[in-house]
């Protein structure tokens, strides 16, 4: 996905406008979404900005670096460059989320929030894998239960739990 | 002969709620660990990920039923159909070597992109208001698919896709749905700018940008990162029944405040639908739906919603080229007479058949 403005970017702003009832939306790049907050202080069509956009603007710094000096990082398995990146918003292989780890996982966050991966896991993965995400989807239900006081339901999870930290430790050990 | 026809052939049977929705797709979008995405891959680079699936399919015996197709191995009319059964993306029909499509004709609800935007998007539909079977066709293809390929997988991002916004569950579910009235009453500008917040969007599903034709809209997920599968389609099936909900009220309210203003339309629409010598497919949209409506609010009660569409999905230029046996090679004054003659003669078949009273 792209900014609908220069087609090069990655949208970071949403906006949505609203003219005489007719909804308008776009998906703007960091840039262009200053040009038009920069052209549209006229007011006379003024629409509702999310109070974020600025923090979203400050977040933003030290994603998108005004320049990349030196010595570029490159993904040794695909021959990704940050600055290809750049361009044009994808990644190379699934190498590189290893390689620009520290690069993207602001970028990603703000993309998705801050949250983490919650669901399936393919059937290959490593079963030490496994077992630490079941793990932990079974903490976050029991959370759920408990919070929702069914407590019938939350013993049966917490004996699952138990279970498979045995499970678990048995692999380990 | 066109092949994979019964694939996707969503007018075979109804579903629930068939007055608002069409049908329930979804697709998860799935990479082989280590091997260049196909944005990146040269055409060796493709080949190789279709070769490896493809051995994969054949040597294990629970993906046996799975046919690997190079895309350039069907016929230009077979592409064509998929792409209008929304099967496959327009783009990825324009890409040439290397792309692929697992089909299968015992599971006629599956279709698979090889090399694609990703390695793989296993795409599942059921028809109506079915979303948790079309998840149940897609998890169990990606179930046997990840026992015998290693997919691009880590734990805190979830499945990794080429594009940053699709990673996590990587799954997109949506809804398509027939949405006149409230088309028709200016709420859907509302439920648009409502819907961006709720993590969902709504699109029109034929036509261009704000220019949606005949009243149809897709309603899906965007968020795919920190939800699972079926808190994801849980979340959508709740906004979807509101959404089913609102229309009907809105189609009780017309009928109730705007009668004579609806008949007119319908009536009209029969009219043209009726009358013209040439038509075309975005034109004819907007009046069937019209139609549609006066079936679902029993304006028009001997035509049959299941033979209305059916005649939808007829109408398009790939099935239309089928159905007559003719190419029109661009023609597309041909195609709007075929397209005009085809409409009338169903439609006055229709009529035979019990009578219109508008």
């Amino acid at each position: 996905m792209f900014c609908d403005e220069c087609h090069e970017n990655i949208p970071c702003v949403y906006l949505i406008k609203i003219v005489n009832g007719k909804v308008f939306k776009t998906h703007l790049c960091e840039e262009c979404a200053k040009k038009f907050w920069d052209n549209s202080l006229s007011f006379d069509e003024f629409f509702e900005l999310p109070q974020s956009l600025s923090e979203i603007f400050d977040l933003g710094k030290g994603v998108f670096p005004e320049e990349l000096e030196g010595e570029e990082t490159v993904c040794s398995n695909c021959g990704m460059k940050l600055s290809d990146f750049y361009k044009n918003g994808r990644f190379g292989c699934s190498e590189c989320y290893k390689t620009f780890d520290d690069k993207f996982s602001c970028l990603l966050n703000k993309i998705h929030g801050t949250g983490e991966h919650v669901g399936k896991i393919p059937m290959l993965l490593n079963e030490t894998i496994r077992l630490e995400l079941k793990l932990m989807e079974l903490r976050r239900q029991l959370k759920f239960y408990v919070g929702e006081e069914e407590y019938e339901k939350a013993a049966k999870v917490r004996d699952e739990i138990k279970d498979l930290e045995r499970h678990v430790s048995l692999e380990v050990g | 002969m066109i092949r994979f026809k019964s694939i996707g052939y969503w007018t075979e049977a109804e579903g629930v709620e068939s007055d608002v929705v069409i049908s329930s797709r979804v697709r998860v979008a799935r990479n082989l660990a280590n091997f260049v995405f196909p944005h990146r891959a040269s055409e060796a680079q493709l080949m190789e990920v279709c070769d490896f699936i493809s051995k994969a399919l054949r040597k294990n015996d629970e993906l046996k039923d799975l046919d690997l197709i190079l895309l350039e191995e069907l016929l230009p009319q077979e592409r064509d159909m998929l792409v209008e059964k929304h099967l496959i993306s327009p783009v990825f029909d324009e890409g040439e070597k290397g792309r692929a499509v697992i089909l299968s004709e015992k599971r006629s609800n599956l279709c698979v992109m090889i090399n694609e935007e990703d390695h793989l998007r296993i795409h599942a539909f059921s028809l109506g208001f079915q979303l948790k079977n079309a998840w149940k066709i897609a998890n169990e293809a990606d179930d046997i698919l990840s026992s015998h390929l290693p997919y691009a997988f880590s734990k805190r991002w979830g499945y990794l896709t080429e594009c940053p916004t699709n990673i996590g569950t990587a799954m997109r579910a949506s809804i398509m749905m027939h949405l006149p009235a409230l088309t028709i009453n200016d709420e859907i500008e509302l439920l648009f700018s409502n819907l961006s917040d709720s993590g969902i969007t709504i699109r029109g599903l034929f036509g261009e940008g704000t220019d949606i034709a005949g009243n149809f809209y897709q309603i899906s997920n965007q968020v795919t990162l920190g939800k699972s599968e079926s808190e994801i389609i849980s979340n959508l099936e709740t906004v979807s029944k509101s959404i089913i909900k609102k229309e009907r009220s809105a189609r009780q309210l017309l009928l109730k405040e705007e009668k004579i203003k609806l008949l007119d339309e319908i009536s009209r629409s029969w009219g043209i639908l009726t009358h013209a010598k040439l038509i075309s497919f975005e034109e004819a949209i907007d009046y069937l739906s019209m139609l549609r409506l006066g079936i679902d609010l029993k304006i028009l009660p001997h035509l049959s919603r299941k033979k209305m569409t059916k005649l939808m999905m007829s109408i398009r230029s790939a099935h239309l080229r089928d159905l007559v046996g003719e190419d029109f090679n661009e023609d597309s004054e041909a195609e709007d007479k075929v397209r005009a003659e085809l409409i009338k003669r169903e439609l006055f078949k229709l009529r035979e058949g019990g009578g219109i009273n508008v």
